[in-house]
């Protein structure tokens, strides 16, 4: 695990390529979403 | 996305509760906050057909007010230049290794709670809020393992106000921060 200060991406950047398990099971490559617009919201339950 | 170190059993019931129908994906190792550095949600992250950010709202983002539902309508339709609200500059700036140590400590806690040692696991997350005081992602989820009572069935905005004050003069009184203390974030606009 590496983190840069410079590496933050921001507006006009592709956004990282990461995967992330779903609630309910399996994985989410956010790469895979390319090809639709998506948003991403970001919460917590606190 | 739910940004949840206590796992997915801590953000099921409010996606069961929002009936939500897209794809939540579980973000327990506070992979996304390591890499676009916020500190706080709730998020909103626009991305075209290409995956190219488009637009970013960093703290404060609501699907149920108007104004971020209008400026993602727009974007739906392809109106990419929405402006993005400017972050707040933070009061203070980790190095790099103070950053992976705040997320170590972060992810260290998680897995002491996944195999049951609460107190273990309250004790790194302190740690790493006191390297990093200004993030609430860490502050919020102490919260939550502490005092699941004020945050489900509905979380208490109010007894967060006065429980980051007492946190805050506490922290002051240590040097944790500032001479001019932190900032006090504003609830949430319902």
């Amino acid at each position: 695990m590496t983190t840069e200060a410079s590496s933050v991406p921001a507006v006009g950047d592709r956004f990282p390529n990461v995967s992330l398990p779903l609630l309910d099971g399996g994985e989410l490559r956010f790469t895979g979403l390319q090809g639709k617009k998506v948003l991403i919201f970001m919460w917590g339950s606190w | 996305m739910a940004v949840e170190t206590q796992g997915a059993d801590a953000a099921r019931p409010w996606v069961e509760k929002a009936g939500a129908t897209c794809p939540v994906v579980v973000d327990r190792n506070n992979l996304l906050g390591r890499m676009l550095e916020f500190k706080l949600v709730p998020n909103g992250v626009f991305l075209d057909e290409h995956g190219t950010i488009r637009y970013a709202k960093y703290g404060g983002f609501s699907v149920d007010r108007p104004e971020d539902v209008e400026t993602i309508r727009k974007l739906i339709n392809g109106e990419f230049d929405q402006q993005s609200p400017e972050g707040t500059p933070p009061p203070y700036v980790l190095s790099a290794i103070e950053r992976e140590l705040v997320e170590t400590r972060l992810r260290l806690g998680s897995e002491l709670l996944a195999r049951g040692n609460r107190d273990a696991a309250l004790a790194e997350w302190q740690r790493a809020l006191e390297m990093d005081p200004e993030n609430f992602v860490i502050r919020k989820q102490i919260w939550a393992l502490k005092y699941p009572e004020r945050f489900y069935p509905t979380i208490d905005f109010d007894w967060q106000q006065a429980q980051l004050r007492i946190e805050r003069d506490a922290e002051v009184a240590r040097g944790v921060c500032g001479p001019d203390g932190c900032p006090i974030p504003q609830k949430p606009r319902q």
